[in-house]
């Protein structure tokens, strides 16, 4: 308490809150660099954290001597450090904007280091205060500056987050020779990328810009399929649909998938047993879709790709007038009446 | 040994011999899987040169069904044997439409002689080769079965329900059907296909017709059972076992299965081959309204008019 007491008027003490693991002992004349004028006369870059809140605040506390001008100084200890320490160095410039503009004279003359002409006060508020003020606009600007580099461009339309979740489940497969015993990784992986590419492009995007991008579904469908667009477009996209306003959720069971193996051990075939149900919000209403069926997958070029489907769709919600159920191709005939023989 | 690391010593080497021999009596008892001894059932051939299914999936094609005489081990039935059941399916998988034009086996063939004879002395492109001039049109895939694996094949599948329109009673060929609906198994349905004295007027032609009839009861059965992409994977897993392509893979192999599983049999045609009784000697020769039948089948695979 007796140290406490020496050191007033300053609140508490500078050196209480001298960051940790920091160098003390180059703590610098105030003479000598306040001359300077934006040219370090000497010293380190651990000055530039240490020395102010240590030397200036000292100074600072004694009020009948502060001849020197403290912003001047801090100002040469900034211009030092910015080649050298970065993100530190341009906290304490902008500090010293602060501490500059709160105390009076204009910020150019602040930084271009007039020290003679300037009559700059010692700043009056404790030096922790200026600190978080700094480290506030410090924030603030980086904030903003990131909200601006990642925000899209003036007019351009806000898109609804989408969510598509799709996860194999049971596999199976048959073979006709001696393997393999199970669907290969990469043909599995290859599959479920497909898959959820298909969903993508058939309900996330037509939500999102209400009509899909073909050449993003050729992506996924072969091109038999795609040509079948003309007739099951219904069934396949998700078109003429009030857009999404809110997130696009796409989940589903598990997808079943059931390869087909040739004697070489070659898969040829999968079928994948899907069955998802996108929900999001429209401006008009909530709006559901559940789309359930078998899809083929067959390689494509390094690719898997959708080359035959059964699908049902049924879109329901008050973002449509009535719902809809849409399914191709039809189902198969019941079977005829037999009599045992 | 009564030394506890005398006992370890020898109990170590002891344990991993124990543990090698199982896992050898495993490996030889289990091993990996291995197919079925395959008998063959049917052969899948590519031929002509025309578009296959998978390049051209919208478009029309043909496919001759074709019922051989063979019999493996017999030296009296050689293979590949008569082409005694001749059967041309047009497939629209555009409109899921198809149509079989039902050739009787004694038909006279444009090269001359019975056309059934092609396949004895030519196998199948020569079958294919002379049904092409006949009809004008050209042909993508081949199927050919003998009498052992249809047999297989109609049991594998749990039999096929066909329905008997008039009695036939023909000790020769075993047919003994009273008129009803019968889910019959590979023994009754080649006696069904190979009757052809209970018609006395009609005879191999109404025996071809009914050849066609039961292609058609065939897709109908295993329609029924609505297998679904992932069972038709099981399904042409198991045909595959007993099936010889040439000039396709399994993939095209269970494309064109998926094909036939979407056709509804209501809108499978099935038409007998005009032919008059003008041929040489017993020969069958094809009837002048046939070019009409053949014209109505090449523009689209389906007949519309017939």
């Amino acid at each position: 308490m007796p140290v406490t007491a020496s050191l007033r008027p300053a609140a508490i003490p500078a050196i209480f809150r001298r960051p940790r693991n920091t160098a003390v002992a180059d703590a610098l004349p105030s003479e000598n660099v306040t001359s300077s004028a934006g040219a370090p006369a000497r010293g380190t870059i651990r000055t530039e954290r240490t020395s102010p809140p240590v030397e200036t605040r000292v100074r600072g506390s004694m009020d009948g001597m502060g001849t020197k001008p403290r912003a001047l100084q801090n100002a040469a200890r900034s211009s030092r450090s910015s080649s050298s320490t970065g993100v530190v160095s341009r906290c304490t410039a902008l500090r010293n904007a602060m501490d500059s503009t709160l105390s009076g004279p204009p910020r150019d003359a602040h930084f271009r280091g007039s020290a003679r002409t300037l009559t700059v006060m010692p700043h009056p508020n404790p030096r922790a205060s200026r600190a978080w003020r700094a480290a506030l606009v410090t924030c603030a600007t980086a904030t903003a500056i990131a909200v601006t580099a990642v925000a899209p461009p003036a007019g351009a339309a806000k898109k609804p987050k989408a969510v598509v979740k799709m996860t194999p489940g049971e596999v199976t497969i048959y073979k006709t020779g001696n393997g393999p015993d199970a669907l290969p990784p990469d043909v599995q992986s290859a599959v479920m990328t497909t898959l959820t590419g298909y969903v993508n492009a058939a309900t996330v995007t037509p939500l999102r810009k209400g009509a899909a991008n073909d050449a993003a579904l050729g992506t996924a469908l072969a091109a038999p399929v795609v040509a079948r667009l003309a007739t099951d477009r219904s069934v396949l996209v998700d078109e003429g649909l009030p857009k999404a306003v809110g997130r696009i959720s796409v989940k589903g069971a598990p997808v079943a998938l059931t390869g087909l193996a040739d004697g070489g051990g070659n898969v040829v075939v999968v079928t994948a047993d899907v069955a998802t149900t996108a929900t999001t919000k429209t401006a008009k209403g909530p709006l559901k879709i559940t789309r359930s069926g078998e899809l083929v997958l067959e390689p494509d070029n390094g690719t898997w790709k959708i080359t035959g489907y059964t699908l049902t769709v049924d879109r329901v919600g008050k973002a449509i007038k009535a719902p809809t159920t849409t399914t191709v191709p039809a189902a198969p005939a019941a079977p005829t009446p037999t009599v045992a023989r | 040994m009564k030394n506890p690391i005398v006992r370890l010593l020898v109990a170590i080497p002891l344990t991993g011999l124990l543990l090698a021999g199982a896992v050898a009596a495993a490996w030889f008892a289990v091993g990996s899987p291995q197919p079925a001894s395959a008998t063959t059932w049917f052969s899948v051939h590519r031929v002509g040169a025309s578009a296959s299914y998978a390049e051209n999936p919208g478009a029309p094609f043909y496919v001759l069904v074709l019922g051989n005489d063979s019999f493996p081990g017999n030296p009296d039935r050689p293979e590949p044997g008569l082409g005694d059941a001749i059967h041309v399916v047009g497939v629209n998988p555009t409109t899921g439409d198809a149509s079989i034009i039902d050739v009787p086996r004694d038909t006279e063939a444009p090269g001359g002689g019975k056309i059934n004879a092609f396949n004895a002395t030519g196998g199948l492109p020569a079958t294919v080769g002379q049904l092409e001039r006949m009809m004008g049109i050209d042909i993508a895939y081949a199927i050919t079965t003998g009498f052992p694996g249809f047999i297989d094949m109609v049991d594998e599948i749990g039999g096929i329900d066909i329905e008997v329109t008039e009695p036939m009673v023909d000790r020769d060929s075993g047919t003994d059907f009273q008129p009803g609906t019968y889910r019959m198994t590979g023994e009754s349905l080649l006696a069904y296909a190979r009757d052809r004295k209970s018609y006395p007027a009609e005879g191999d032609r109404q025996r071809s017709f009914n050849q066609g009839k039961a292609i058609i009861a065939a897709l109908a059965t295993l329609r029924a059972q609505n297998p679904g992409a992932a069972g038709t994977a099981k399904l042409i897993a198991t045909l595959a076992r007993h099936t010889k392509t040439e000039g396709m893979d399994l993939g095209e192999l269970y494309d064109l299965g998926r094909l036939a599983l979407t056709l509804d049999p209501a809108r499978v045609k099935n038409v007998l081959l005009p032919t008059g009784a003008s041929g040489n000697g017993t020969n069958l020769a094809v009837a002048a309204s046939a070019q009409d039948l053949f014209a109505d089948f090449r523009d689209d695979a389906i007949l519309q008019n017939h």
